[in-house]
C-alpha cells in the first residue's frame, strides 16, 4: 500500500510539493496582507488557457502557462491603473478573460480534456524531470527575491502610501510582486491543480495570522503549515489513489480549522 | 535654504479643480502646519509634494530639485495617519521601526548589528524600547505614534513629515507629542510639515495667525529661535536625554 511513496514519479512529486510548499506562503503572506487573495486565483485560470494552448499546439504546456500568467499579471496592473479607485476590478476581468480563453481552446481540442484534468485538479503522476527543474528555478528566484527586498516588500505591505513618500517604486514593486505570484501559481498547477492552487498561497498564512508573534514568525509557521499540508495531502493522495490538489487543500483546511478551535478554546 | 518649494501649482481631479495657483515655501528649520477642513486639497497637495501626483501646472521643488528628479528620500521621515493601517497586520515594533532602514542599498542587505542598534536607540528615545517584540496593532494610540516617529527619525531626517498626527489620541499625548516636537525643532536641524485639520492644535504650538492663507488652505509657520544653535549630539542621544515616560 505504502510502496508507492518509493516509485520515482511519487518522489519527484514529493519534491516539487515541498519546493512548492515552501515559496508559495512566503509569497502569499504579501498578496493576503494587501488584500489581493484572489490574485492567485486568477493567475491559474490564466495559466490553465496557456497550458491548454500548449496541449493544443504541441509545445511545452507549463511555460507557455507561464507565459500566459505573467503576461496576465501585466496586464493586471496596467487595467488597475485605468481603473483606479475599483481595484478588483481588473482581477476579476482577466480571471473571466483566462476561463473564456481556455474553455474555447478546450473545445477546439477535443482530444486533450483528460489531460487538461489533471492540470485542474493536480495529479502525482503527470511530473516530469523537465517540470521539477523548472520548480526548482522559480523557488530559487521567489526566495533571493523576498530575501533581498524584504524590507520594501514589508513597508510596502503595511503602509503603501508611507513607501511612496519614502521613494520607494511602488509600481515597479506591484509589478515584481504579481510576476512572481504568476511564476508560483504556473509551475504549483501540476500538482495542486490550477482550481485549488491558490488556496496554498492562502491557506497556511491564513492559519499562521491566528498565532503568529510577528510577520516573520508568520512566515515561518506558514512556510511549515504549508509543508504539513503538502507533504500528507500528497501521501493520502498516493496511498488512496486521489487527485492531490483535494488532499492538499483539505490538509490545510483542517490545520486552520484546529488552530481557530484550539485558539478559542485556550483564547490564545 | 528652502527645503519645499511650491511654485504656482494647479491641480484638478479630472475636470474639479482641487488647487488653484499655490504658492509657499518652507525654509530651514521652519515648523509649518497645513490646515483645512476635508476637502480643502491638503492631502492632494501632500501628494504633490511628495511627488505622487503630478501638477498640472507648476512645480514642487524639495532641498532645491525638482521632486520628479528628487532621489534623497532618506532626507526625509514620514509618519502617517495612525488610522491608515490594518489593526490585525502581524508586525512586531522592530519590524516596523527596521523598515525605515530600507534605503540602504547593497546585495545582501543582512540587518547589521550597528541598524539593529540604532533601531533599538531610536525606540529607547522615545520611551517605547519595551515594545520592542509587540505586535503594532495591540498598542495604544499613544505608543503607535512613537512607533511610527522612531521609524522617520531612525535617518536623522532633515524634514519631518506628520499626516495628521493627532487623531485618536488623548490630550495629554498630544500634548507630550508635541512637547517632543518642540524639542527636536528647537534643538536640532530639522524642518517639519504637519498637515492637519485641527485648528485649535495649530494654533497652540504654531501660531495664531496663518503666514498665506489660498482659498480654505492655510499654512501657518513657527521660526525656529536663531538664538537656539543646533545640537551637535546625535538626535536619538538628544531625545535619550529628555528622559521621556514610558507610555
Amino acid at each position: 500500500m505504502f510502496d508507492i511513496m518509493f516509485e520515482p514519479f511519487f518522489v519527484r512529486s514529493l519534491l516539487g510539493g515541498l519546493l512548492i510548499a515552501l515559496m508559495a506562503p512566503l509569497l502569499g503572506m504579501f498578496v493576503v496582507l494587501r488584500r489581493q487573495s484572489m490574485i492567485g486565483d486568477t493567475l491559474a485560470h490564466v495559466t490553465i488557457a496557456g497550458v491548454a494552448l500548449g496541449l493544443l499546439i504541441e509545445t511545452y504546456p507549463l511555460l507557455l502557462g507561464i507565459v500566459f500568467a505573467v503576461l496576465a499579471s501585466f496586464a493586471i496592473e496596467q487595467i488597475r491603473k485605468i481603473y483606479k479607485t475599483y481595484a478588483e476590478l481588473s482581477i476579476a476581468i482577466m480571471l473571466s478573460g483566462g476561463v473564456a480563453f481556455a474553455t474555447f481552446l478546450f473545445t477546439l481540442g477535443k482530444g486533450f480534456n483528460i489531460n487538461v484534468m489533471s492540470y485542474l485538479f493536480g495529479s502525482i503522476y503527470t511530473l516530469d524531470r523537465t517540470d521539477l527543474w523548472v520548480i526548482l528555478i522559480v523557488t530559487v528566484v521567489v526566495c533571493m527575491i523576498i530575501m533581498t527586498y524584504f524590507k520594501e516588500l514589508l513597508l510596502m505591505t503595511f503602509d503603501e502610501d508611507a513607501a511612496k513618500v519614502n521613494g520607494l517604486p511602488v509600481r515597479r514593486f506591484n509589478l515584481m510582486q504579481a510576476v512572481l505570484v504568476a511564476l508560483v501559481v504556473s509551475v504549483a498547477i501540476k500538482i495542486v491543480g490550477a482550481l485549488l492552487v491558490s488556496a496554498l498561497l492562502i491557506i497556511p498564512v491564513a492559519t499562521s495570522l491566528l498565532i503568529a508573534r510577528g510577520f516573520k514568525h508568520a512566515m515561518l509557521l506558514s512556510v511549515i503549515f504549508s509543508e504539513i499540508a503538502v507533504v500528507s495531502g500528497l501521501m493520502i493522495a498516493g496511498v488512496w489513489n486521489m487527485a492531490p490538489g483535494g488532499t492538499v487543500v483539505l490538509t490545510a483546511l483542517a490545520m486552520l480549522v484546529t488552530v481557530m478551535v484550539v485558539k478559542r478554546g485556550f483564547k490564545i | 535654504m528652502n527645503i519645499i518649494e511650491i511654485d504656482h501649482v494647479h491641480y484638478a481631479y479630472e475636470d474639479k479643480p482641487v488647487l488653484s495657483d499655490i504658492q509657499f515655501t518652507v525654509e530651514e528649520r521652519d515648523f509649518v502646519g497645513l490646515v483645512g477642513t476635508n476637502g480643502a486639497g491638503k492631502t492632494t497637495l501632500l501628494k504633490l509634494i511628495v511627488g505622487l501626483l503630478k501638477p498640472w501646472n507648476g512645480e514642487v521643488r524639495l532641498f532645491g530639485e525638482q521632486v520628479g528628479k528628487f532621489r534623497e528620500w532618506d532626507k526625509i521621515g514620514y509618519v502617517p495617519q495612525k488610522n491608515q493601517f490594518n489593526p490585525l497586520f502581524p508586525a512586531t515594533v522592530e519590524e516596523i521601526v527596521m523598515t525605515g532602514l530600507f534605503s540602504n542599498k547593497t546585495i545582501h542587505r543582512r540587518v547589521t548589528r550597528e541598524q539593529q542598534q540604532k533601531c533599538h536607540d531610536a525606540l529607547e528615545a522615545l520611551g517605547v524600547q519595551n515594545l520592542l517584540r509587540n505586535r503594532i496593532g495591540q498598542l495604544s494610540g499613544g505608543q503607535q505614534q512613537r512607533v511610527f516617529l522612531a521609524r522617520a527619525l531612525i535617518n536623522n531626517p532633515a524634514l519631518l513629515i506628520l499626516d495628521e498626527p493627532t487623531v485618536g489620541i488623548d490630550t495629554q499625548t498630544q500634548n507630550e507629542f508635541f512637547h517632543l516636537i518642540r524639542h527636536m525643532h528647537e534643538h536640532h536641524n530639522i524642518t517639519f510639515l504637519m498637515v492637519t485639520h485641527d485648528l485649535q492644535m495649530v494654533r497652540t504650538h504654531i501660531g495664531e495667525q496663518p503666514a498665506v492663507s489660498h482659498d480654505a488652505l492655510h499654512f501657518y509657520v513657527k521660526k525656529a529661535d536663531p538664538t537656539h544653535a543646533c545640537s551637535q549630539h546625535d538626535l536619538t542621544h538628544s531625545l535619550k536625554t529628555m528622559r521621556l515616560p514610558h507610555v
